[in-house]
């Protein structure tokens, strides 16, 4: 029954995040019509142009139409059209998505192969030079911002040793090799301050970690403290780490937006941010919508995760 | 050692301080002035970091771009502070579905980063420092409403407030006189490490153009310029990368000095 | 023949060097059952530690621990980890936080066999169901497959006890193994801890603050005080004849069963100032 109640209360968030987030999205992109019709007209264009578009573009309608008709159509797949080119926005968003989801889940993913062990470190050697070399790294890699490091990283390894190509992207299914080897530096540069993020939070948790008398009683059977943390340790810090990955997820998309850039990747935020230099506001509308449900979605997945690794959840009856 | 990171973080702080602080009144060179004649220039004696694509001298940009940077963080804190410390006090001291309403609305909120909200508003009503300002400083608001709420429950379960609750001290009067004062180190702490966000989010805005008016030179922008350049001129993207982590390691540090300093017993997890 | 030959042994912590136990020295034949008894900071948990060595980086230990023969003062961790779990294990106080919460208890008592006798599956199930019905628990299938937070107190302490034992070890230290538990429990696992020594034929450091309770297991006893031994000897003698005007402090509050009802009761300061002392 516990879980049940957790699993309605964490689905009752999420969607309620959603109602938020896209209320949010659509009071700034589409509650006052006027503009939409003047962006499009651009300067000079009369209040009676301005409203004949309105009108055409069905915009005069009250907003709680025009709301309810976006959330209908987004949850049939229809994510709107451009008000420039008439274009479909999910036709437009589908070749790109792949892109920034392989971005976002090798960083992701090399972030927590980078941030565990280094924070399991930086926690058992806190009092030696070794923890404070590990804290202090995070620190730095906190602070380089990630565009910074794509420039680093490219300078070296495209400019001067020749070893990876500088920008661009080739799809998986053209060519396997190209398609990694295009992949490798923005997903570092990414990754670097995520891990540097994550390598603190890491460090906490098994700062607690090591002070639990379990992880003594571990120790009092004949585990040596790396393996013990390990056995022991991963499991308890994994619920309080799964939770800071799952926000993590955020930052990482974002920052997916900003690495796209650098690295001309034609992904989602490449195509957002398009879309913000034009002015489309039906493509910034559904690609926004779009990232926010993918992280809210996480985060919901995230937390449903809890009833996987605590048992306390699972089983219910606590004394 | 202990307080390492707490003059560390101060030195730093003040070095961008200094830096706004100096270009107020001097820059060893107009910082918008085109000379053509003068592009990409080596660091000598005339310009100490050399000179930029448009010729302009870099270390006077760069001592201007740090005003911008101070700006857009005293101004984002200050939105997130202004809004997030009340609402988390108000939290924290209604207690029940206020607190219930309150902390939900920042849970969702705080999915929605500050980036994200900055190129919504960016799409919206034209890229520009103010829209970027407000877009950190609002999506900021649950991280302080959340610190504010923790510090608020704590103080009103203390003895002291107990007390004044008790000899009829109506809830303003607990909020100034007891609560604000108490929670004020938390604050600090939090407006430390937010202003570190607040200057990677505008660096990271202003690099993808969404940040900066054309003649305002921020570090974000001077990276974006040295990106063009990097393969004839690499050095161009040191300096105002060097700048913005120097200032993010600067307020990061100083929060978790102070942080330090006013909980000896977080010292170690922290 | 002695198991346990302990010789000046010393623990200072920190860059200030503060000293937690003053060159205190013991034996411990086998089978043999030694209580050691004092108040919170009397060095005794920092005893057991510097036994198991499992004392943080800060300690620094000096002096002499021989364990059946081996010197263990100075050995690496990697050579003391070995024995921990096998020659020699250890009992906690507080069974409610002992155990990791996200395994079964049964995977926990088996992982024990496994790290040293390096048995695994069904054999090392039948001996963890086994060792777990020896420790008093009857249905012993069940609280194997169990998560800490679906037992009692009492279950998870006999459960840690099984973790200890089921290497059959040749010392067993305890340290307040009783001590967070209800005092009917308390009395059930003490007459189970004297069986199951005397069945594993394991000898047995008991820590405690509360003679009453060492009496119970042991047949000798030190006394500790600020990181020294005051006073040592069989468990009866105390009782009858202490000699250290602490150890008859212990005695007397150890006795309030005794008191006349309305009279004040008695306290360790009453035969033993601390003010002076220190």
């Amino acid at each position: 029954m516990r879980i049940l109640a957790f699993l309605g209360r964490r689905l009752g968030i999420f969607a309620l995040s959603l109602l938020g987030a896209s209320l949010l999205v659509f009071a700034v992109c589409a509650a006052l019509p006027g503009e939409v019709a003047a962006i499009i007209l651009g300067e000079g264009a009369t209040p009676d142009q301005i409203a004949k578009l309105t009108a055409q573009l069905g915009l005069d309608r009250p907003w709680p139409v025009r709301y309810a008709e976006w959330v209908g159509g987004m949850l049939r797949g229809d994510f709107g059209t451009s008000y420039f080119t008439g274009q479909n926005v999910l036709q437009l968003m589908a070749p790109r998505i792949a892109v920034t989801l392989w971005l976002v889940f090798f960083a992701l993913v090399l972030s927590v192969l980078v941030a565990v062990p280094v924070g399991m470190l930086a926690a058992m050697k806190r009092r030696s030079w070794i923890g404070f070399v590990a804290s202090a790294a995070a620190q730095l890699g906190m602070a380089i911002p990630a565009f910074w490091a794509a420039i680093a990283l490219v300078l070296v390894f495209a400019v001067w040793l020749h070893q990876l190509p500088a920008n661009g992207y080739v799809p998986l299914t053209t060519d396997p090799a190209s398609w990694a080897a295009h992949l490798v530096l923005p997903v570092i540069s990414l990754a670097i301050v995520q891990a540097s993020v994550l390598v603190r939070y890491v460090r906490s948790a098994f700062i607690e970690v090591l002070s639990e008398d379990y992880y003594r009683t571990a120790r009092a059977v004949g585990w040596r403290p790396f393996p013990a943390l390990l056995r022991h340790g991963l499991r308890n810090a994994a619920l309080s780490l799964v939770t800071v990955i799952g926000l993590q997820l955020a930052s990482v998309l974002v920052g997916a937006i900003v690495i796209e850039s650098v690295f001309a990747l034609p992904g989602l935020g490449s195509q957002l941010l398009d879309a913000v230099s034009q002015r489309d506001l039906s493509i910034v509308q559904g690609v926004v919508m779009f990232l926010a449900a993918a992280v809210l979605l996480i985060n919901f997945l995230v937390d449903l995760s809890y009833a996987w690794i605590d048992p306390r959840l699972r089983t219910g009856d606590e004394r | 050692m202990r307080r390492l990171s707490l003059w560390l973080g101060a030195a730093l702080v003040a070095l961008v301080v200094l830096m706004a602080l100096v270009s107020l009144v001097w820059t060893p060179y107009d910082p918008t002035l085109v000379v053509p004649g003068q592009r990409l220039q080596n660091p000598s004696a005339a310009h100490w970091l050399g000179t930029d694509a448009m010729g302009i001298d870099v270390f006077s940009r760069l001592l201007i771009g740090a005003q911008t940077t101070i700006v857009v963080g005293v101004v984002s804190v200050s939105i997130a502070a202004v809004l997030g410390v009340p609402l988390g006090m108000l939290s924290g001291q209604a207690g029940g579905w206020v607190d219930e309403v309150v902390m939900r609305v920042t849970d969702i909120a705080y999915a929605f980063p500050a980036l994200l909200l900055a190129i919504l508003l960016a799409a919206r009503f034209g890229a520009s420092p103010v829209t970027a300002m407000i877009a950190i400083g609002l999506a900021t608001i649950p991280s302080f409403a959340r610190v504010t709420r923790a510090g608020t429950t704590q103080v009103m379960s203390s003895e002291f407030v107990l007390a004044a609750r008790a000899s009829g001290t109506r809830w303003p009067g607990v909020s100034m006189r007891h609560v604000l004062p108490n929670i004020a180190p938390l604050i600090g702490v939090q407006a430390s490490v937010t202003f570190a966000l607040a200057i990677l989010a505008e660096a990271a805005l202003s690099y993808l153009g969404l940040s900066t008016a054309a003649i305002v030179p921020t570090w974000g922008k001077m990276l974006r310029d040295a990106q063009s350049v990097m393969f004839s001129a690499p050095l161009q993207a040191l300096w105002p990368g060097l700048a913005i982590a120097m200032a993010v390691l600067g307020f990061n540090l100083l929060g978790d000095g102070l942080r330090d300093l006013l909980d000896p017993r977080l010292r170690e997890v922290t | 023949m002695t198991l346990l030959a302990v010789r000046d042994l010393t623990v200072r912590f920190g860059r200030r060097r503060l000293v937690a136990v003053d060159s205190i020295s013991f034996d411990l034949g086998p089978r043999q059952r030694l209580g050691i008894i004092g108040e919170s900071g009397s060095g005794k948990t920092v005893t057991a530690l510097a036994l198991m060595g499992l004392l943080p980086e800060t300690a620094q230990v000096s002096g002499s621990i021989q364990l059946a023969g081996r010197e263990l003062v100075g050995l690496p961790d990697s050579a003391i980890a070995r024995l921990r779990g096998d020659l020699m294990s250890m009992v906690f106080q507080e069974p409610m936080t002992a155990l990791d919460p996200t395994m079964r208890v049964g995977r926990q008592v088996a992982e024990v066999l496994l790290l040293h006798a390096g048995r695994s599956g069904g054999p090392a199930r039948a001996q963890v169901i086994e060792m777990l019905h020896r420790v008093g628990l009857s249905d012993s299938e069940r609280v194997a497959d169990s998560y800490p937070h679906q037992l009692s107190g009492g279950q998870r302490q006999r459960c840690l006890l099984a973790m200890a034992l089921i290497n059959s070890p040749d010392l067993v230290i305890c340290d307040e193994p009783t001590t967070a538990l209800d005092v009917t429990v308390q009395a059930k696992v003490l007459r189970l801890l004297d069986e199951v020594l005397t069945a594993e034929s394991a000898a047995c450091v008991f820590i405690s603050h509360d003679l009453a309770v060492v009496s119970q297991v042991c047949s000798d006893v030190l006394v500790m005080l600020d990181g020294r031994i005051v006073e040592a000897g069989p468990v009866a003698r105390l009782f009858t004849a202490p000699e250290h005007p602490y150890t008859r402090g212990l005695v007397a509050t150890s006795r309030i069963d005794e008191v006349p009802p309305g009279a004040r009761l008695p306290t360790v300061e009453d035969f033993f100032p601390r003010e002076q002392a220190r």
